[in-house]
């Protein structure tokens, strides 16, 4: 199933995202692996227990953001996303640790074409995350860049 | 610990970091997926081919951003940190390709004692990620909350 082009996005409506994702301390492990993150309050569970503000570690707050933004691909942007063009306003109001499951939800905020090239519009989504609590864990402004149905050449 | 405590910071310090890493088409696919993103243009070299404006896949750009604060972490968080409380101003002026060198750079642009707690406080930082040609690919503004010497650890 496709992603929206430009037309379909209806400013105000909010997306609930099927799936959830729960979290594990393998993945937070794994995420400061791949991203050459030596903080210890993630990877290292000794040191949070002894140091950490919770007593345990603390998940990676850019990898709560990426699947709390990842989530809502599929439903959204799949195949018709051309470039993410910025973010602002990323809010982490509650802590997330292993065990977490996380639930995404998208509001688009607006919707703007551009008048210089009528086969793109920008989007711009106000994305949640909500854990097993229905507390938000994470928030942030995202705008990207999508197809038009005026768009030619596309081959989906 | 290798991180700066609060009284280290100091407004306007700038801090070229030294891990520096090439990213591949294995870690674009491996991050999408461990994210549930099915963006295409992040995971298929045929989808790429024949519609990207690139032609070929793009890496994930919450990777770029994810690695571009995981290489800050050694020289300034390590140890010091209590967590990230938000971020802000995210923009990616040129985008990343598989191969590509990526390395950072942090700026401090300010920090606040916390009026209730003598033991941390906040520092703002701006994060910037470059590749090989010095091109910014990713740039952001992040608070984080960091703790003083007198910070004792939770089961001390």
């Amino acid at each position: 199933m496709p992603g929206l082009m430009f037309e379909d996005f209806e400013v105000g409506r909010r997306y609930d995202h099927d799936g959830g994702r729960s979290v594990t301390q393998f993945d937070n492990i794994w995420y400061s692996c791949m991203t050459l993150n030596t903080q210890p309050l993630h990877s290292n569970i000794d040191f949070a227990e002894r140091n950490g503000l919770y007593g345990k570690p603390l998940f990676n707050s850019m990898y709560t953001l990426s699947i709390v933004i990842g989530q809502s691909s599929a439903a959204l942007t799949h195949g018709t996303l051309l470039d993410v063009l910025g973010l602002d306003e990323i809010d982490f109001p509650k802590p997330t640790f292993a065990q977490d499951t996380l639930y995404s939800r998208t509001t688009v905020n607006a919707a703007r074409p551009r008048p210089q090239d009528e086969s793109v519009g920008e989007i711009e989504f106000f994305h949640e995350g909500i854990n097993q609590r229905g507390e938000t864990i994470a928030s942030a402004r995202r705008t990207v860049l999508v197809r038009r149905r005026s768009s030619l050449g596309r081959s989906e | 610990m290798a991180g700066l405590y609060f009284e280290d910071f100091e407004e306007g310090a700038v801090y070229p970091h030294e891990a520096e890493r090439t990213v591949t088409l294995a870690d674009s696919i491996q991050y999408a997926c461990m994210c549930m993103d099915t963006e295409p243009r992040y995971l298929s070299e045929a989808w790429a081919a024949k519609n990207s404006p690139h032609g070929r896949v793009q890496i994930h750009p919450l990777y770029v951003l994810s690695l571009i604060m995981g290489v800050q972490v050694t020289e300034l968080t390590l140890g010091t940190t209590l967590g990230n409380l938000s971020m802000g101003g995210v923009s990616f002026p040129h985008p990343v390709f598989p191969g590509d060198t990526l390395r950072g750079v942090t700026t401090i642009l300010g920090k606040r004692a916390s009026s209730t707690k003598p033991d941390r406080g906040i520092v703002d930082f701006l994060h910037d990620g470059l590749n090989q040609r010095d091109e910014i690919v990713a740039r952001c503004t992040r608070r984080g909350m960091m703790v003083t010497r007198a910070y004792k650890s939770v089961k001390a």
